[in-house]
């Protein structure tokens, strides 16, 4: 049995130092590992960052995290991931990295992912470059997802993304705007289409109006674990134990590989 | 003028993502006569306050009517779901 808590877009700000952390005191009785979905930051600055390593770094569990948009605004991400990681925070970009838990492997695979919509209403790679290039950012980061799912040697795999790889986690955001929260080539990666192997799960943030439960085309369970839509500071899923299990039991951490 | 509401309202949504104060994409805004009624989630009263601020900023003629929420910030996690 494997307990993962994850949350997205929680957003912190200079103005969250010292009152984030403590919602997460107990969280090793409960769960094996935290994953966050992006948009940990409002404006993307160092500043944030270093609150959100203050915060969430070095917890009782491993924190496994992938950047959002927001996290990208300032135009430092690549300071914000030093930051992170310096913090005690794993941060996936296109990488993979298992967690031993008992005696079973957690892999955990991690993408931003971006945008591009949904069957029927999809950009294309065709026409002015700035267009290309938008879909080609999006197939690319798919292709680095599917990847890092394919080099998992583990008994359950997640798929960690900020943007969302199925419009079914959509429902309550306006239509008009799927495109910008999500593509169904991410999805593709999700379900095994491009490197031939398939998630058990896909954890997503960035749809605030959304919803939590979604299920992609090829059928692997997705979760939008965005806070302002599962409304607490994590959630958590429990993979391969019986419901008493899941409801008491905790997982013995044992490392990451 | 219809549309000069509409870009009204995209010029509000705009400042909410950019300005340091708030930095929301998700806020809604309507427009009914001279009220903006805004709604949605941000993360702690400050950030509440601070969209009334924005939209004086922007457009000082309109009243707010602020329905915005704060997002639950409840000390323990938000239960477990068994996935089999």
């Amino acid at each position: 049995m494997i307990r993962i808590a994850a949350v997205g877009d929680i957003h912190l700000g200079t103005d969250c130092a010292g009152v984030v952390r403590e919602r997460y005191a107990k969280i090793a009785d409960e769960a094996d590992v935290l994953l966050l979905a992006g948009d940990l930051t409002r404006l993307g600055t160092l500043e944030e960052a270093a609150v959100v390593a203050a915060e969430l770094g070095n917890l009782a569990v491993p924190t496994v995290a992938v950047l959002g948009n927001h996290d990208h605004h300032g135009g430092v991400d690549k300071e914000i991931a030093w930051l992170l990681e310096e913090g005690g925070i794993i941060l996936l970009e296109g990488e993979a990295m298992v967690l031993e838990v008992g005696e079973q492997r957690l892999g955990i695979a991690g993408v931003k992912g971006f945008g591009g919509g949904f069957a029927g209403a999809c950009a294309t790679e065709f026409g002015e470059e700035l267009m290309k290039q938008f879909v080609r950012a999006t197939r690319h980061s798919a292709e680095r997802l599917a990847d890092a799912l394919a080099r998992l040697e583990a008994d359950y795999r997640v798929a960690l993304t900020h943007f969302s790889p199925t419009d079914t986690t959509l429902t309550g955001e306006p239509v008009g705007i799927h495109a910008f929260l999500g593509s169904y080539v991410l999805g593709e990666a999700v379900d095994g289409e491009l490197a031939g192997v398939r998630a058990d799960l896909a954890i997503h943030g960035h749809a605030h109006r959304g919803t939590e439960r979604g299920v992609t085309a090829g059928g692997v369970v997705v979760r939008n674990v965005a806070q302002p839509v599962i409304h607490h500071p994590y959630r958590i899923y429990c993979l391969g134990g019986s419901e008493m299990e899941c409801a008491t039991g905790g997982g013995e951490h044992r490392g990451v590989a | 003028m219809a549309e000069a509401r509409a870009y009204l309202i995209e010029r509000l949504r705009e400042r909410f993502a950019t300005d340091p104060r708030l930095g929301e994409l998700g806020l809604e805004v309507r427009l009914v006569g001279d009220i903006a009624h805004v709604r949605g989630q941000v993360e702690s009263e400050a950030r509440r306050q601070a969209v009334v601020t924005v939209i004086t900023e922007v457009a000082p003629d309109l009243a707010v009517r602020n329905e915005v929420e704060i997002t639950d910030l409840s000390p323990t996690g938000g239960g477990v779901e068994r996935l089999s």
